[in-house]
């Protein structure tokens, strides 16, 4: 049984540059509030404020949002990367984020070398990356270019086997920030693939994502973000619906025309 | 608690600290002996000028000098390291999940490799000059423990603040700098006369070069070094329980 449950949950980012005016208008215009802590001497920029929801199995939930709104913040607070600042953020079950693909990879190491590093920055003991190293090879379908070092990749070379070592492994909760591919077509194919499999099999997704029908047709449930808020959480389609009413709202008002 | 963790994770810092020596002398003939040879070519050449300067014998200088080095190197790289500790680890700390602590073992663990490489150069020079090895030695193992105890907590404090603020590894280059002159490696304690009390008793440096170089000359070093790095490891650590719980949220944002 897999579980996510907010209670209450904050996240500040301390901001440290001396030109914090820069800093801050930079802030403004990505979303992200940002303000003074009462007692802090630095300025912060408030991700999340007072989130109080829960996913529970069977939850596909997409998170939608202007940039910045938290909702890459909320996957990696999720997946335990980003310590809250506030509340209690309570996860049950195996969490695999795919939030950054190849991550952890070094240039110089082999691919077989590379999964076995990765393997382990991931917190599989050497026994679980032994076990997962045949199966990971054969997916990136490269061959003989395992015992190379990466340095010597393309790109797509370098992307197969990074999206290969992510999805390796059977997640219960899968966090994802858009949704990865990889690589030429053929192989395109292959990660949507697996992609779909691992989508079907994970107990709760998390999805981030701008695209609005990506989020019709894999989500369940929609929660709604803005400026670190929760506005809504709820079925996909009404959530959606009212997103769209109101962005198209904001819009209409940017550019001066009557809301109708 | 996080310590605990991050020992678990034995096998990702092993890895890590073997990957960074290895790649440093890739593909080079020597490998990671290219260290051992350029501390080797000092601690030569350095060891032959001051038996000149001080009018000491070769055998008495060499041996010391080569000690000494061997001990410095392993501090000032420890805490030169320990700076960056957490920013060399920006891309993967701001994208995975691991504790914290595993940045810190690597750089122990990396560095105490090294030593055991330059630990060669004291061995050919004890086998050239040195007199009968005694079982002094075997207290290199309880005072390379200590001293890694220290840096522990001493690599987590300083890699926080270092890494809040930057200009700190500036200055602790600098300190080092000098600290390697005021600190007797080229110069024996003795010679201090009534600035003894300065430079060296009162010189956190020499206590740690002491657990060190005395039991590879087959001395046993003197009690105050263990007291003072027992003490500086208790309190060190206790003031890490205490500071680093408090600030080790904010590293993914900091680095």
């Amino acid at each position: 049984m897999s579980k996510i449950v907010f209670e209450n949950v904050g996240l500040e980012y301390p901001i440290l540059d001396r030109n914090r005016s820069f800093r801050a208008a930079l802030g403004r215009s990505l979303g992200g509030a940002i303000r003074r802590a009462p007692h802090s001497r630095h300025a912060s920029v408030v991700a999340l404020e007072a989130i109080t929801v829960s996913f529970v199995d069977g939850d596909r939930v997409g998170l939608i949002g202007r940039n910045g709104a938290g909702k890459s913040t909320m996957l990696k607070a999720i997946a335990g990367i980003y310590p809250t600042t506030a509340g209690r953020l309570t996860v049950t079950g195996r969490v695999t984020p795919l939030l950054a693909i190849g991550v952890g990879m070094d240039l110089e190491e082999t691919g077989y070398e590379n999964i076995v590093t990765c393997g382990l920055f991931n917190g599989l003991t050497p026994a679980e990356v032994r076990a997962r190293q045949d199966e990971i090879a054969e997916f990136t379908e490269l061959g003989d270019f395992l015992s190379l070092p990466l340095r010597t990749y393309s790109l797509g070379m370098q992307m197969r086997l990074g999206f290969a070592i992510a999805t390796s492994g059977n997640p219960e909760i899968l966090l994802l920030d858009e949704v990865i591919g990889a690589g030429d077509q053929e192989f395109a194919a292959k990660a949507r693939e697996r992609m779909n499999g691992l989508m079907q099999d994970a107990s709760i997704i998390v999805l981030a994502s701008h695209d609005a029908e990506l989020i019709e047709s894999c989500c369940n449930k929609a929660l709604w973000l803005d400026g670190g808020h929760v506005v809504e959480f709820g079925p996909v389609h009404g959530v959606l619906s009212r997103y769209h009413a109101a962005s198209a709202g904001a819009t209409r008002g940017e550019i001066g025309l009557p809301a109708p | 608690m996080e310590l605990l963790e991050a020992i678990r994770w034995w096998p990702l810092w092993n890895r890590l600290a073997w990957r960074d020596i290895k790649q440093r002398y890739k593909r080079t003939l020597l490998g990671p002996f290219w260290l051992t040879l350029s501390t080797g070519l000092m601690v030569g050449t350095l060891g032959l000028l001051w038996s000149q300067l001080w009018k000491v014998e070769l055998a008495t200088m060499l041996p010391f000098v080569s000690a000494g080095m061997i001990a410095w190197v392993l501090i000032t790289t420890l805490i030169n390291e320990g700076c960056v500790v957490f920013t060399m680890h920006e891309l993967t700390l701001r994208q995975l999940r691991f504790p914290y602590f595993v940045c810190v073992f690597r750089v122990l663990w990396r560095n105490l490799i090294v030593f055991l490489h330059n630990l060669l150069i004291q061995a050919v020079v004890m086998a050239w000059f040195g007199p009968e090895i005694g079982w002094a030695i075997l207290l290199l193992i309880p005072g390379l423990l200590l001293v890694l105890v220290n840096a522990g907590w001493f690599i987590a404090l300083l890699g926080l603040l270092c890494t809040r603020y930057r200009d700190i590894s500036q200055v602790i280059a600098n300190i080092l700098q000098i600290a390697m002159f005021v600190t007797p490696i080229f110069w024996f304690p003795d010679q201090a006369g009534s600035a003894r009390i300065y430079f060296v008793d009162g010189n956190i440096f020499f206590h740690v070069i002491e657990l060190i170089r005395e039991p590879l000359l087959g001395h046993v070093p003197p009690a105050l070094s263990y007291i003072v790095l027992t003490t500086t490891a208790v309190c060190g650590w206790l003031v890490t329980a205490i500071v680093y719980p408090r600030y080790r949220s904010r590293i993914p944002f900091w680095v």
